[in-house]
């Protein structure tokens, strides 16, 4: 539909010249035609700049979360998944994820080693996709999704995973493993023509981050320390919580441009006023999956504890990404509150399967993702079957993929750091230099 | 009758608090205006007062006393009100009979063993130790478990480093 609608505006402008009279040197579209191009492409901009701000707060939440001897080497992780992330969705991840009339196999595999290509300098209005955006807009707004994801992942493995082992990690899933299941819902395969639906990815991206990092968290095992023998959980608490406040505020922020550039489209009244709409239900979200996880701390255990309420507020955000539209405020509020609750339940939970999850990824990106994807039901046009079909396919697909990768990395080059390396810090072993140098550590 | 007698003493007691604090104003006013040699050398008198009270050769004492922290400033200001004029301060984690608590981080109980608390130390001639354990123990009371320990020992010498004065000359 909306490439037959592009091709055929296509048509229209390259004949435009030859109907013109003599004296139309030049035919300029008017602004109907070109408006919705301009809109959209700068939605996509400028959503593309607010998630990319997500790896600052995903590094600022993750930093206040570890203990300050990880510092330097968590950081490192942060702006090295990133980077790499973006270069691997240019090399391979871009057109695989979207390979248009190009799938290698039908509806699952798109094209490997196709590189993204941009649109010329300075495109004429004619050869650009005037129905949807520039090239480089939709690219870059894509490339700060996976980065998302991978973001997920460093945080549940922090404090005892080793660089580079990770980082090839991050390699293989944002150029591949996310793009070949993105594919399948965002790149019109097999589960966005069995009618699935996710928004802006409570399960394309943060169920997929939390599959990588649950594998991960798995196979890596727990810190020394963090259970004891009879089975005692020993909190190991984080360096600094003004960080990880920081952090969380900036993913909110963040993620204003994650649901509100899912409109994908700006250039009508509609459009525009759904991405309104977008940010209210997002902001409302996060607020109640915040407000959860305080009354909810302060009930349990007699004092609130910030780092379930940050937690709650991004399960919030995690809730409502699958369906930011339709719901009314309440419903915001409500699908929100639910992701709080199951944070707060969810995090000692993980500590009895003795799964160690530094940050509280895996009950913030994929439990709750889950969650989100489930309630796209009492309000979007999906149907429960379907969301559960894509829920499970995206976790056996990612669950059993990481977990394959995470074997065969620890056997060749091996996953941990040391006994000693993890109790004197991974700073000063690993990286030589430590985040903190002048003040006495703990 | 003893009513009115009462607040004769309250009026009396203030007036008293009113001149002293008056007192201490104008005399910090006065020796910041100075320099440090001035002020060193205008406090002098006060010194040479106390010594005299001592027998020669009498030791220098060293105070101990862990304190909660909240009430660090308050035996700060008991200890400079009778003339102790130097300290030193630690920040420091322990366990007494107060031992530790519980506290839940992200769901899980755990223990502090070690509770925070203000390590004094403060050097005084022998003749004034018994002064400042007292300052100490009204100042740092709350009346509940944990209010810390004060521990008195000899010193065998105290040597002023600038001036290389030796014992009690060099407090």
């Amino acid at each position: 539909m909306n490439s037959m609608l592009k091709y055929g505006l296509a048509a229209t402008l390259i004949a435009l010249p030859q109907m013109g009279l003599a004296q139309d040197t030049e035919a300029v579209p008017n602004f109907d035609e070109i408006g919705p191009y301009i809109m959209t492409t700068l939605l996509f901009c400028m959503a593309g700049f607010l998630v990319f701000f997500m790896a600052a707060g995903f590094a600022m939440l993750e930093g206040g979360l570890v203990r300050s001897k990880n510092v330097t080497m968590q950081m490192t992780k942060n702006i090295g998944l990133y980077s790499f992330a973006a270069i691997m969705y240019w090399l391979i991840g871009f057109n695989l994820m979207y390979p248009g009339d190009g799938w290698m196999i039908a509806g699952w595999v798109g094209p490997f080693f196709s590189q993204t290509v941009l649109d010329p300098v300075g495109v004429a209005a004619a050869d650009a996709d005037l129905a949807y955006a520039s090239i480089g807009s939709d690219f870059f707004f894509q490339l700060v999704f996976v980065a998302a994801t991978a973001s997920i992942v460093s945080g549940a493995l922090a404090e005892r995973i080793r660089l580079w082992p990770f980082l090839i990690f991050v390699i293989l899933l944002t150029g591949v493993m996310y793009p070949i299941s993105g594919s399948w819902q965002w790149g019109g395969g097999w589960l966005a023509e069995a009618g699935f639906s996710d928004f802006a990815g409570s399960t394309v991206v943060h169920s997929v981050g939390g599959w990588a990092a649950l594998a991960g968290a798995i196979v890596l095992g727990p810190r020394l320390g963090k259970y004891g023998k009879d089975g005692k959980v020993n909190p190991i608490p984080g360096s600094n919580l003004a960080l990880a406040t920081l952090g969380t505020f900036i993913l909110w922020l963040g993620w204003f441009g994650f649901n509100g550039g899912s409109q994908l489209a700006m250039g009508t009244v509609g459009d525009v006023s759904d991405v309104s709409r977008i940010f209210a239900n997002t902001n409302m979200s996060a607020a109640a999956g915040a407000v959860t996880a305080l009354i909810l701390t302060q009930v349990l255990y007699k004092k609130p504890d910030l780092t379930m309420v940050l937690n709650g507020a991004l399960a919030g955000l995690v809730s409502i990404t699958a369906e930011p539209l339709a719901p009314t405020l309440f419903g915001a509020l409500w699908i929100g509150a639910v992701g709080g609750v199951i944070v707060v339940f969810a995090v000692p939970m993980l500590d009895k399967f003795k799964i160690d999850d530094v940050v509280g990824a895996i009950p913030v990106h994929l439990l709750a993702g889950i969650w989100g994807t489930i309630a796209v039901v009492f309000y979007g046009s999906a149907d429960i079957v379907t969301q559960l079909t894509g829920i499970a396919a995206y976790g056996v697909f990612t669950f059993i993929g990481s977990l394959v990768l995470w074997f065969i990395i620890k056997a060749v080059m091996g996953l941990r750091v040391d006994e000693e390396t993890e109790i004197n810090g991974l700073d000063m072993s690993e990286m030589g230099m430590e985040a903190y140098p002048e003040f006495s550590k703990s | 009758m003893r009513f009115s007698f009462r607040i004769i003493f309250v009026h009396f007691d203030f007036f008293a608090y009113i001149l002293h604090i008056l007192d201490l104003c104008c005399r910090w006013i006065f020796l910041f205006s100075l320099s440090d040699r001035a002020r060193s050398a205008f406090s002098v008198p006060a010194n040479v007062e106390l010594r005299q009270r001592e027998l020669k050769g009498i030791t220098v004492k060293l105070i101990i006393a862990t304190i909660k922290p909240f009430k660090l400033e308050e035996v700060r200001e008991a200890l400079t009100d009778i003339g102790v004029r130097g300290m030193m301060v630690t920040e420091i984690k322990g366990f007494g009979s107060q031992s530790g608590h519980t506290e839940i981080y992200r769901g899980a109980e755990y223990a502090v063993n070690f509770v925070p608390k203000i390590k004094l130390e403060i050097a005084v001639s022998s003749a004034m130790a018994d002064q400042v354990v007292d300052a100490i123990t009204k100042a740092a009371r709350t009346g509940k478990i944990g209010d810390g320990k004060i521990f008195v020992l000899d010193i065998q010498q105290a040597v002023r480093v600038r001036t290389g004065e030796t014992n009690d000359d060099a407090l």
